[in-house]
């Protein structure tokens, strides 16, 4: 029983966030695009090459000198410096989340361990909203900025590099509209 | 009885590993706390689970062959390492 309210947690949790209102619905979750975070894991798996590289580079010094056990120790120490720096990596990538709901947009901005930044905008006072995808790779892999403008001279709310913002436009536009 | 008598390289290396363990452990529980705190939708709550299952198993992997180690020679093989790399000669 206790197991299987556990499991449910990774597969029936729902979009819930801190600060929601009652009856506030999730319309969309929006992370950066994946892209940003593979470059990242790209130089990780780099990293983690270097014990292998070494290894099958100088096995016989590593035999004469009789280290394996230091090396494969010193290895192993390696690969969980690096573990954790790639969880570090995903929990930023994770956390910095814009979420749409059916009364407001919430941007929640990670900069650090106990560090974030979480500015709101209610749909209600959304004016125009701008869509920028600029340069081969956005144009490609189909993401690019996205800009809300509010009333007056407040600054604009920004979506950075997120996949598919036209759609995300035009999602946004539909709920707009419907609260009007 | 001499404080030097208790305060050996070994006592100084296991409380210098305990360290950067108790350090290390803390830096990964911040990690999880803020995927499972603060983390929205399904998404970090798998990912937090991976990187548990990980951590324990790259630790236990680490723990075993930690205690493969020979302590006692292992100050003779730096001792060497160092002389092979940098041509010179260190006593600790």
């Amino acid at each position: 029983m206790i197991l299987k309210s556990i499991l449910n947690i990774f597969k029936e949790s729902k979009n819930h966030f801190e600060g929601e209102e009652t009856s506030e619905e999730v319309i969309l979750l929006i992370r950066r695009h994946p892209f940003f975070i593979l470059l990242r894991l790209f130089f990780f798996f780099i990293l983690v090459l270097i014990p292998i590289a070494i290894g099958l580079a100088f096995p016989s010094f590593i035999y004469s000198h009789k280290i394996l056990n230091l090396f494969l120790f010193v290895s192993s120490i390696w690969y969980l410096f690096i573990w954790s720096a790639i969880f570090y990596a995903l929990t930023m990538y994770t956390l910095d989340v814009w979420i749409v709901t059916d009364r407001r947009i919430i941007d929640s901005t990670q900069h650090g361990f106990f560090n974030r930044t979480i500015s709101e905008l209610h749909i209600t006072r959304i004016q125009d909203i701008s869509v920028q995808t600029s340069g081969v790779i956005q144009t490609f892999l189909k993401f690019g900025d996205l800009q809300v403008q509010t009333a007056g001279t407040e600054e604009k709310f920004k979506f950075f590099q997120i996949p598919h913002p036209e759609k995300i436009k035009d999602e946004i536009m539909r709920l707009a509209s419907t609260k009007l | 009885m001499n404080y030097t008598d208790f305060i050996s390289t070994k006592l100084i290396l296991y409380v210098a590993v305990l360290i950067v363990l108790l350090g290390y452990w803390v830096f990964n529980f911040i990690i999880l706390y803020h995927l499972a705190r603060f983390g929205v939708g399904t998404q970090p709550k798998k990912i937090a689970a991976i990187f548990f299952l990980g951590l324990v198993c790259l630790f236990f992997v680490s723990t075993v062959l930690f205690a493969g180690l020979d302590l006692n020679s292992l100050k003779d093989q730096l001792l060497d390492l160092l002389k092979l790399f940098f041509n010179t000669t260190y006593s600790l």
